[in-house]
């Protein structure tokens, strides 16, 4: 049972992490229809900016988390710059491409920086707490505390404010919102700017359960594609429960079918999902296979 | 038009393709790469000229592909993980090099017809994502499947490549086997190119739904065009483990198929030269940029935000960039 | 001849085609109109697999299943699009040649492995070709890239293809749009030509009149996905239903 339940609230907390990039992603693709395959790298980035902040700067916790967070979102307005401003107009594809060498130009720069040694980020609050028998690091409650904050916070970010109205619009109909006169040349270095945010957010909240190499964002980066896909780019609360069940279901098949293939099941369940139901479980949208 | 006039012009109706010196051209081209391992005969020079076949035949596949079948995939590395293993195991239990090349290209040459088939529905990017899966699945299962693979300690004791019981012991006569396929892989896809299986392949990946009405059958057209892409990246992978004598899971890695897309679209996309262009200057600059081998993979990133913004055509395309070039100046 | 019954279309919650019902005999030429957004392009779309639907349809006399844009062209349906649908890059004899419907040693095979029966069945499509381009006028650009065409010519270049195709049913979207009076008069003078050649049958959607005037033996009038009207063209026009679902209707102070 406490085998259960541990590795259960393991696959919730890792489930939050990919559900906080997964956020990012869909916010990214709601407003300006890109896929960011740079997201992970990202992640990398607030990993390794908060051990500097943290361990060589000496900075508190909250302070670190702070600037984490300003300073992605300043790398995404960057990426927004280099990578997608001077491509706008040409296809999904090339820009998938250009954000993809910009994630691998992210990883080599903090290969430089920091070299290839694995760090550990020490968590805010230390030490475990007891949950039917198991042991549940408090980081644990934190990074779902955080992923509840930020869902909320999200939330009321689409449904109250003009911001959030303008990125709905485009979601819905782009040509239509561009004819409104949505400025979409504001929009969109602001939500590379926050999907950046979610993402480095979620790396200084996973560096302290996992140890922080410049593969550690990328790695997860398939992971996120698979909960998007899984829960459909519809509704975002979908979205964080594919990435739970995600989570879950790998931590479930690592603990009692086979702990060396724990990096193969999300790609299965990716696999298997594009297969059968390319657009996603959520809607049925019509095609036909000629 | 009279009816003489027809005749008469009978001879010159044939379509640009069929009508093109590739054949002398390519010809030219083999017989000037016959030269370099005769001139620098040492291993290192040799293991560089090797390196630079095994990637423009893996960069090939990747061409025709993305170029010729339209479809954009990550999953090169999976199929040369996929060649040098297969390769290997039947070379060593079945006939030696030649039948784990066969198995090589016919494995690859399978798994990518599947792979096509079974996302035919998914979008660019989805294809794409699912193809990064499917490398990374790959790659873990050669991992953990370590009584076929060996896993990292890696696979040894590989059978040299041999012609008629003449083994190929030699990196010179190893490049001379390599050059030998990829001019035959060149000359497929040279008659590819002079058929009409060309035009169709275009009109299904371009106007895919306007040539389904037309009679075509878009699905099936690529889905050969990609099971030859594949199949060509196995052949590199069974390449590469049969000179290396010794490889592991390590090997194979997404930033190969990073790497291989740099040198497509560095040679240019438009052209099947263009694959060899680039990897001859992927494998060479590094020699020449000895200091700079740390900043490799910024610059490599940098390279394919260039080339996309700038010179998407690359460098078989220079003309196109040119003109226009010189269509926006004259404009303003 | 094709005989469509109860095509429905709908996409999301927008009935686009409610049911609707037509047929061609061979040798017809019918005119299918109506104001924009009644539905005769998506008809046309329903009926040759490019969206999904429901209903039936029967190609001279056999059954044709819908949503398989494969089996309706087997069945020698073609159709042009409302833009011209070329490939640009491929010059106008190579766009003829993707029409034909002689498909031997097409493959991938048949390139590297039976070379001389390929090029011998190269070499009659070829000629087959440029008859196509000829009979639209085109066969001095047969070596010209299709993007470096006029817009007429591009319409010609696609009806050419069609042509090559040999089809008992061509079904026509708006293929007079944005061609200038010449142009039109030039085809209509082709179809008709072709029509009393041994041509296909003919569904023609089209907003210009004269054009359908001069063509057309009936015609059938759409709006909001229904048919309102259909017959020969004079009582077409008198139907002051038509002319309601055109104009609105007029209210005059009593």
């Amino acid at each position: 049972m406490e085998r259960f339940v541990s590795l259960l609230a393991s696959g919730i907390a890792n489930g939050s992490i990919y559900a906080l990039v997964a956020l990012g992603i869909v916010l990214l693709q709601k407003a300006t229809g890109v896929i960011n395959f740079a997201q992970g790298d990202l992640l990398t980035l607030g990993a390794f900016a908060g051990f500097w902040l943290l361990v060589d700067e000496g900075l508190p916790q909250p302070v670190m988390f702070a600037l984490v967070i300003l300073l992605l979102f300043a790398a995404g307005i960057g990426l927004e710059r280099i990578g997608y401003a001077p491509l706008r107009g040409r296809s999904p594809l090339v820009i998938v491409i250009s954000t993809f060498a910009l994630g691998l130009g992210i990883r080599a720069a903090l290969v430089l920086w920091q070299g290839t040694t694995p760090r550990d980020l020490p968590a805010p609050f230390g030490g475990t707490f007891e949950l039917f028998g198991a042991r549940i690091p408090l980081q644990s409650l934190l990074i779902v505390g955080v992923l509840a904050l930020v869902g909320v916070g999200v939330y009321l970010l689409f449904q109250k404010t003009a911001v959030g109205r303008q990125v709905r619009a485009l979601a819905v109909d782009r040509e239509t919102a561009l004819l409104m006169g949505i400025k979409v040349r504001r929009l969109s270095p602001l939500t590379f700017g926050l999907s950046a945010a979610l993402a480095g957010l979620a790396g200084v909240l996973v560096a302290p359960i996992l140890s922080v190499s410049p593969g550690l964002g990328f790695g997860l980066l398939l992971n996120s594609f698979a909960a998007v896909i899984l829960g459909g780019s519809e509704r975002l609360a979908g979205v964080a429960f594919a990435a739970m069940f995600v989570a879950v279901v790998q931590a479930l098949a690592a603990g009692y079918v086979s702990p060396d293939l724990v990096d193969a099941y999300p790609f299965l369940i990716l696999i298997l999902v594009l297969a059968v139901r390319p657009q996603g479980l959520v809607r049925s949208v019509t095609g036909v296979r000629y | 038009m009279s009816v003489t006039e027809m005749v008469r012009q009978r001879v010159a109706v044939a379509p640009p393709a069929f009508q093109g010196k590739q054949f002398p051209l390519l010809a030219v081209l083999v017989f000037l790469a016959i030269f370099p391992p005769l001139l620098r005969t040492n291993p290192y020079d040799l293991g560089l000229l090797n390196n630079a076949l095994i990637y423009a035949l893996l960069t090939l596949g990747f061409y025709w592909c993305f170029a010729l079948a339209g479809q954009f995939t990550f999953a090169v590395f999976g199929m040369y993980a996929i060649g040098a293993y297969t390769s290997v195991w039947f070379a060593k239990h079945f006939g030696g090099f030649w039948s784990g090349l066969i198995a090589a290209v016919v494995i690859t040459a399978a798994v990518g017809a599947l792979t096509k088939l079974a996302f035919a529905r998914c979008s660019e990017i989805y294809f794409a994502i699912a193809t990064m899966a499917l490398g990374s699945l790959i790659v873990i299962l050669f991992r953990e499947w370590t009584s076929f693979s060996g896993g990292y300690e890696g696979l040894g004791d590989i059978p040299l490549p041999s012609i008629f019981g003449y083994e190929l012991a030699t990196g010179q006569s190893r490049y001379y086997l390599g050059l030998a396929i990829l001019a035959l892989l060149l000359v497929a896809t040279v008659l590819f190119f002079r058929s009409p299986v060309a035009r169709d392949l275009a009109f299904a990946r371009d106007k895919g739904p306007v040539a389904a009405v037309t009679g075509l059958k878009p699905l099936r057209l690529q889905l050969m065009g990609f099971a030859v892409g594949s199949g060509i990246q196995g052949i590199a992978g069974s390449l590469y483990a049969h000179g290396a004598g010794f490889f592991s899971v390590e090997a194979f890695n997404i930033d190969l198929s990073l790497l291989v897309l740099l040198m497509l679209l560095l040679g240019g996309m438009v052209s099947m030269y263009g694959a060899v262009i680039g990897a001859v200057i992927l494998v060479y600059l590094p020699e020449f940029l000895r200091d700079a081998s740390k900043y490799a993979e910024i610059i490599y990133a940098l390279a394919i935000l260039v080339i996309i913004v700038a010179f998407p055509s690359g460098i078989a395309g220079l003309r196109y960039t040119a003109e226009r070039l010189v269509r926006r100046a004259r404009r303003t | 001849m094709l005989d469509a019954r109860d095509i429905t279309v709908r996409f999301g919650g927008v009935l686009a085609v409610d049911s609707i019902s037509v047929s061609v005999a061979d040798g017809e030429v019918l005119g299918l109109i109506g104001p924009n957004g009644s539905g005769k392009s998506t008809f046309i779309n329903a009926v040759t697999g490019l969206v999904p639907a429901s209903g039936s349809m029967t190609v001279d006399g056999r059954p044709v299943p819908l949503g398989r844009p494969g089996a309706v062209s087997a069945s020698r349906v073609l159709r042009t699009f409302q833009t011209p649908q070329v490939h640009d890059e491929l010059t106008c004899l190579e766009n003829v040649l993707l029409g034909l419907p002689d498909r031997s040693l097409r493959s991938i095979g048949a390139a590297w492995l039976r070379r001389r029966a390929l090029l011998k069945a190269e070499r009659r499509r070829w000629d087959e070709a440029l008859r196509a381009l000829d009979f639209v006028g085109l066969s001095e650009r047969a070596q010209a890239p299709a993007g470096s065409l006029s817009y007429g010519e591009r319409r010609r270049l696609e009806l050419a293809r069609a042509y090559a195709g040999r089809p008992t049913t061509l079904l026509l979207d708006e293929p007079a749009a944005g061609l200038n009076h010449v142009e039109t008069t030039g085809l209509v003078t082709l179809l008709r030509q072709w029509r009393d050649n041994d041509g296909p049958a003919l569904l023609v959607v089209e907003h210009k009149i004269d054009f359908l005037e001069e063509l057309c033996h009936r015609m059938v009038v759409l709006e909001l996905g229904k048919v309102i009207a259909s017959g020969e063209p004079a009582a077409v026009w008198a139907d002051p239903k038509v002319a309601n679902a055109y104009l609105g209707t007029v209210v005059v102070d009593a």
